[in-house]
């Protein structure tokens, strides 16, 4: 018996398993042959020899079983040891596609506003003079329409300057309280280092009753927006001029690269410079025929936050498709 | 706006202020500070004299001077031309090092030993204000020789760049910052240029006479003088570099520097321009054809107020005689005045169409103060005038809408404060809520209360204002544009994890290519009137045109594989606008990499189309033979999307693929809006298992496989739920035919089907198809 336990021990495949146990367990078997023999016996040897049996039966179907399992996994490993692999070989390079980083930017820009329960609203490219410049305390002549080289059509229509004509659009077609934003593509004429003649900006609108919107709640939107943005930055706030709003002011938040100790992006200043913003101008509210109303507005150029945010050095770069940039954006 | 601390400083006691907190305050009060620069004259550049000036023995262009620097006298090789004995000078001397990087080392000019430099202003990182060395004067302080230059503040002073805002006309002169500035510091604005009496000079009005119509929109004022010899302080000469104005002429020189400092509007004329030399000058000041105020002599006219004045009538430093006149008309007259009749206008309308100081006098008296510092002349004692009389502007504030606006309350006391400073004119009662504001005449921009309130913001510091949340009422904001931002997300997303990269182009594009590829273009009555470049010069139609540029420049880099997409604004011939999406796609479909061996598929049709379809959901295509220039006419169609023709797509043709050295590319353009966005509705489903069968046909090579999928969709029964052709297989024994593998899959609702069903629907589909095409099984 003892031999029979060491080639179950020593077998090294399941075909050579099968066979020990047709010696044991087939109808020639080894046990067939012994429970054959047990009818010729009686009494207590009968029953001694019987339990003999059923042990040594048990024991022989426990290491078939032990040694099948056994040799089950040892061809499972072998099969997948067939199939490795160099897991280094793997390409790093990717084949996903990447959102573009200024729409990438915009998106962010709109889910916080969307968060902050504002309005999307949408508005034409191609504007007339009134939308873009009149409504906006803009009239002929005002110096400050130097600011903004237009593109005009040949029937005196123009590529809107900026987004804020959406704003007059949506005063004209709904009654305040409004709260909105609105995202797109702006033109000025001018292309050199700094510029495009196409951008994109998102302009923000708030109207209440009157009396209702102050300056402290146009600076509590916006430092909160810049800090989702940008982080931990500290935000200031300058006067400044927009013919639309009065009074007026630019946000500058701490320079990110340098964390306000002065660097070349921010001119040695600390500070970068990153939206304007103002009370709405009495005039917008007459141009639009509203009474008895107060708003806040404000407007940001996207460009500008995607270069700050990804580091973008060159701004026309932008708009060049160029996959060097781009993939670097996956 | 060029400032500098040392030239504020002559109007504001700022000189314990260091720069950089003037600068701060500057942008505080709103007067952006866009850079500093700070001059410094290096060490060992001290006053000099030159005691004497020769010729050089072996250089025609070189002096040899003997210059006394203080400590001794040393000889310096020059070779400027305007050098000359008895000049004070700067010298550099042996160890200077001078901000251009030059060391000052004992040298031999042609064997003439020179010990030192004598130096220009810009060697010394001053602006340049000629061709020769610089020339010292006592503008600068008092001229110690030896003394070094570094110890003259005038000269080592902080240049402080301001963007000014087009509102603040107020601030485009030296005094107007002064004066804004002094507010924020809470300093005294000190009195300058006030005329000084011309004791014993005849009367202006033996050599001037002045005939102003009525009406007149402007106030004019003039002072004459009788010239023997004008010069310039280099301290002027130095500011006006720093300031970046130039001017060839010295009269002009002290004109812009007046006009720069007071803000005044000054002109010259030449006397002669308005009577004979020894006669009065008849000065005729009425409306000219544009309703302009002009300036007539002999019937001619000479300038019009702010806008312009003739370059003949202009006086010169060499004129005998000299009118000088200060004007000022309200900056709204002079922008839509000059700006409705187009007039060609001199660099003072930048200034007086923004609002230029209108306090005549203090220019005037200022411009004769400088001019007298340095300059032989005889004044006239008084001024002749036509001056309009300033209606006052007046403006009622609540304190109560301050607050409301600001958002939180800013005490009376110091809001009146603020405004008084500011040179306002306020009455008020204390118990009461109003303040009765007078704007002075020189605040063009303040108009009404919110301009009232913007003054006390910038002064009290926007950062001063405690911000708040703002409370509202609850609103649902789901609108079509929402839907829109989120759909548009929705598939850029779904193409970048295709394998896109989204792209951003311009809207415009070249009219002449769009017109030779075939794409539409804006009726030319609604074009760009001022395009950029011609490469700019109208509206795209379409979006692909500007990707395969950029596919283009790609491949040209190297890319072998460029996939890209955009989202954008269209227009069509009557410039309405649309927002499209298009795909190009072009090179290898997939990275080289081991498990393709370094040999990846190129892009084909079918492979772009069911990235497209990846990303779009479903579409059927529609053979067409291209829809524009672009299209190879063998692989294009027609995609539609729920029955509606959404755009097309196609291979780009050989042609552009050459013109634009493309590797194979495909392209696509849908209308955005035609993109479904759909709910789903979830159908019934069944739970036994599928069976499939292949099944290949002999079909001509000419039909088309949508023809008998449309054919077999009519006779297929329910249990038929999938097929698609799998294989398309051409040898020469088949002749006019090719073998077309159909994969069918079978499932019922109900059962799991018998094999002898399947068969039996096979034979059913296979007998129709032969009816009506003739195919059979092969
Ligand atoms: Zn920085």
């Amino acid at each position: 018996m003892k031999e029979i336990e060491n080639s179950i021990a020593s077998c090294a495949s399941l075909v050579e398993l099968e066979k020990i146990r047709v010696s044991l367990f087939g109808k020639k078997g080894y046990f067939s042959g012994q429970f054959e023999e047990l009818k010729n016996l009686e009494g207590e040897a009968k029953k001694e020899f019987a339990q003999n049996l059923n042990t040594n039966k048990e024991n022989f179907l426990a290491l078939l079983s032990g040694k099948k399992s056994v040799l089950e996994e040892g061809m499972m490993e072998e099969e997948m040891r067939k199939n490795s692999v160099d897991v280094t070989l793997f390409n790093q390079e990717q084949n996903a596609g990447a959102l573009h980083p200024v729409m990438d930017t915009m998106d962010k820009i709109i889910e916080y506003f969307v968060s902050m329960n504002f309005s999307i609203e949408e508005g034409p490219l191609v504007e007339d003079d009134f939308h873009n410049f009149e409504a906006l305390n803009l009239p002929k002549h005002h110096p400050a329409r130097d600011m903004q080289d237009t593109f005009y059509f040949n029937d005196a229509m123009l590529l809107r300057t900026h987004t804020s004509p959406v704003q007059i659009r949506t005063m004209l077609q709904q009654k305040a309280p409004i709260r909105m934003i609105c995202p797109g593509a702006v033109f000025r004429r001018d292309f050199d280092i700094t510029h495009t003649p196409m951008f994109h900006q998102v302009e923000g609108l708030v109207v209440d009753k009157s009396g209702k919107v102050s300056f402290s709640n146009l600076k509590y939107i916006l430092e909160d927006f810049l800090k989702h943005m940008f982080g931990d930055v500290k935000v200031r706030f300058r006067p400044s001029f927009f013919p639309f709003t009065e009074p007026s002011a630019e946000a500058d938040i701490s320079c990110i690269f340098c964390k306000g100790e002065g660097c070349r992006v921010c001119s040695h200043t600390g500070w970068l410079e990153v939206l304007g913003c103002g009370i709405v101008d009495p005039n917008v509210f007459k141009a639009v025929g509203y009474k008895d109303v107060s708003g806040y507005a404000f407007g940001l150029g996207v460009e500008r936050f995607a270069m700050l945010l990804h580091q973008v050095p060159d701004l026309r770069a932008l708009f060049e498709g160029d996959l060097r940039l781009l993939e670097q954006f996956r | 706006m060029i400032v500098t601390k040392q030239w504020l400083n002559e109007w504001i006691d700022i000189s314990a202020i260091e720069t950089d907190k003037i600068a701060i305050a500057l942008s505080a009060i709103g007067l952006e500070v866009d850079g500093v620069n700070k001059i410094r004259i290096p060490h060992n550049v001290v006053v000099g004299q030159v005691v004497s000036c020769e010729k050089h023995p072996n250089a025609d262009k070189l002096n040899v001077t003997q210059v006394n620097v203080g400590t001794s006298i040393q000889q310096i090789v020059c070779g400027a031309k305007n050098v000359a004995a008895g000049q004070m000078v700067a010298v550099a001397l042996i160890g200077a090092e001078l901000p251009n990087g030059i060391k000052i080392k004992k040298a031999k000019l042609r064997d003439v030993e020179s010990c030192g430099m004598i130096c220009s202003s810009t060697e010394l990182g001053l602006p340049k204000i000629n061709d020769g060395i610089m020339i010292l004067d006592e503008s600068i302080g008092t001229l110690v020789i030896g003394k070094e230059l570094c110890e003259y503040p005038l000269i080592n002073d902080d240049v402080i760049d301001i963007g000014l805002t087009p509102n603040r006309g107020d601030c485009q002169s030296i005094y107007g910052v002064a004066r804004d500035l002094s507010v924020f510091f809470d300093l005294e604005v000190k009195v300058l240029g006030q005329k000084e009496e011309e004791e014993n000079q005849p009367g202006v009005g033996r050599v001037l006479h002045i005939n102003g119509s009525e009406a007149l929109s402007g106030s004019y004022m003039y002072k004459v003088f009788d010239n023997t010899a004008i010069q310039v302080p280099l301290l002027v000469e130095l500011r006006l570099g720093f300031a970046g104005i130039e001017n060839g002429c010295l009269l002009g020189k002290l004109i812009d520097y007046a006009t720069f400092v007071s803000g005044v509007l000054l002109r010259a004329y030449n006397h002669e321009c308005f009577g004979a030399k020894n006669d009065k000058a008849k000065i005729v000041i009425s409306k000219d054809e544009n309703g302009l105020d002009a300036i007539f002599g002999y019937d001619k006219k000479l300038a019009i107020c702010g806008i312009a004045q003739d370059e003949a009538c202009r006086a010169n430093a060499g004129d005998e005689r000299i009118i000088i006149e200060a004007n000022y008309t309200h900056p709204d007259i002079i922008a839509t005045r000059s700006a409705n009749k187009k007039l060609s206008a001199d660099k003072h309308l930048y200034r007086s169409s923004r609002g230029s100081e209108p306090n005549l006098a203090f220019g005037l008296g200022y411009f004769f103060k400088m001019l007298s510092k340095k300059s032989t002349i005889m004044v006239y004692a008084d001024a002749q005038q036509v001056i309009q009389v300033f209606e006052e502007k007046m403006i009622n504030v609540h304190q109560s809408e301050l607050t409301e606006m600001i958002g939180e309350e800013i005490p009376k006391n110091q809001i009146i404060k603020i405004l008084k400073k500011l040179g306002f004119g306020v009455n008020f009662a204390f118990e009461q809520d109003v303040i009765n504001i007078k704007v002075p005449q020189f605040r063009h921009d303040i108009l009404n209360t919110q301009d009232i309130c913007e003054e006390i913001v910038r002064i009290v510091g926007i950062d001063n204002i405690t911000s708040k949340p703002f409370i509202f009422a609850e609103k649902l904001k789901v609108n079509l544009p929402y839907l829109n931002f989120k759909k548009r997300q929705l598939f850029r997303h779904k193409a970048v994890a295709v394998g896109f990269f989204e792209t951003l182009h311009f809207v415009f594009d070249d009219a002449q290519k769009l017109k030779t590829l075939n794409l539409s273009t804006l009726d030319e009555t609604l074009d760009v009137a001022n395009p950029i470049t011609s490469e700019l010069n109208t509206l795209r139609s379409s979006l692909i045109p500007n990707i395969l540029k950029a596919t283009s420049q790609n491949i040209k880099f190297g890319k072998k594989r460029v996939p890209l997409f955009e989202v954008g604004s269209v227009f069509d011939v009557n410039r309405v606008e649309s927002t499209k999406i298009a795909f190009v796609f072009s090179g290898e479909d997939g990275i080289a990499e081991v498990t393709n061996h370094g040999k990846p598929l190129e892009i084909d049709f079918f492979a772009f189309a069911k990235k497209i379809q990846s990303i779009i959901g479903a579409f059927e295509l529609v053979a067409d033979k291209g829809t524009n220039g672009l299209c190879s006419p063998y692989e294009s169609a027609r995609v539609i999307i729920a029955g509606v023709d959404a755009g097309y797509i196609a291979r780009v043709n050989a042609a552009i693929e050459k013109e634009f050295d493309l590797l194979r590319t495909y392209i696509c353009e849908f209308d955005f809006n035609a993109l479904p966005q759909n709910r789903k509705i979830a159908k019934e489903y069944s739970k036994f298992p599928s069976t499939s069968r292949d099944l290949s046909l002999m079909v001509s090579s000419s039909m088309q496989y949508g023809v008998l999928e449309a054919f077999i969709k009519t006779i297929a029964p329910k249990e038929l739920v999938k097929f698609s052709a799998i294989d398309r297989f051409v040898h020469e024994s088949f002749g006019e035919n090719v073998s077309l593998t159909l994969k069918l899959q079978f499932q019922s609702l109900e059962k799991t089907l018998e094999e002898e069903e399947i068969a039996k629907t096979i034979e059913s589909i296979l007998e129709k198809i032969k009816e009506k095409f003739g195919i059979t099984i092969r």
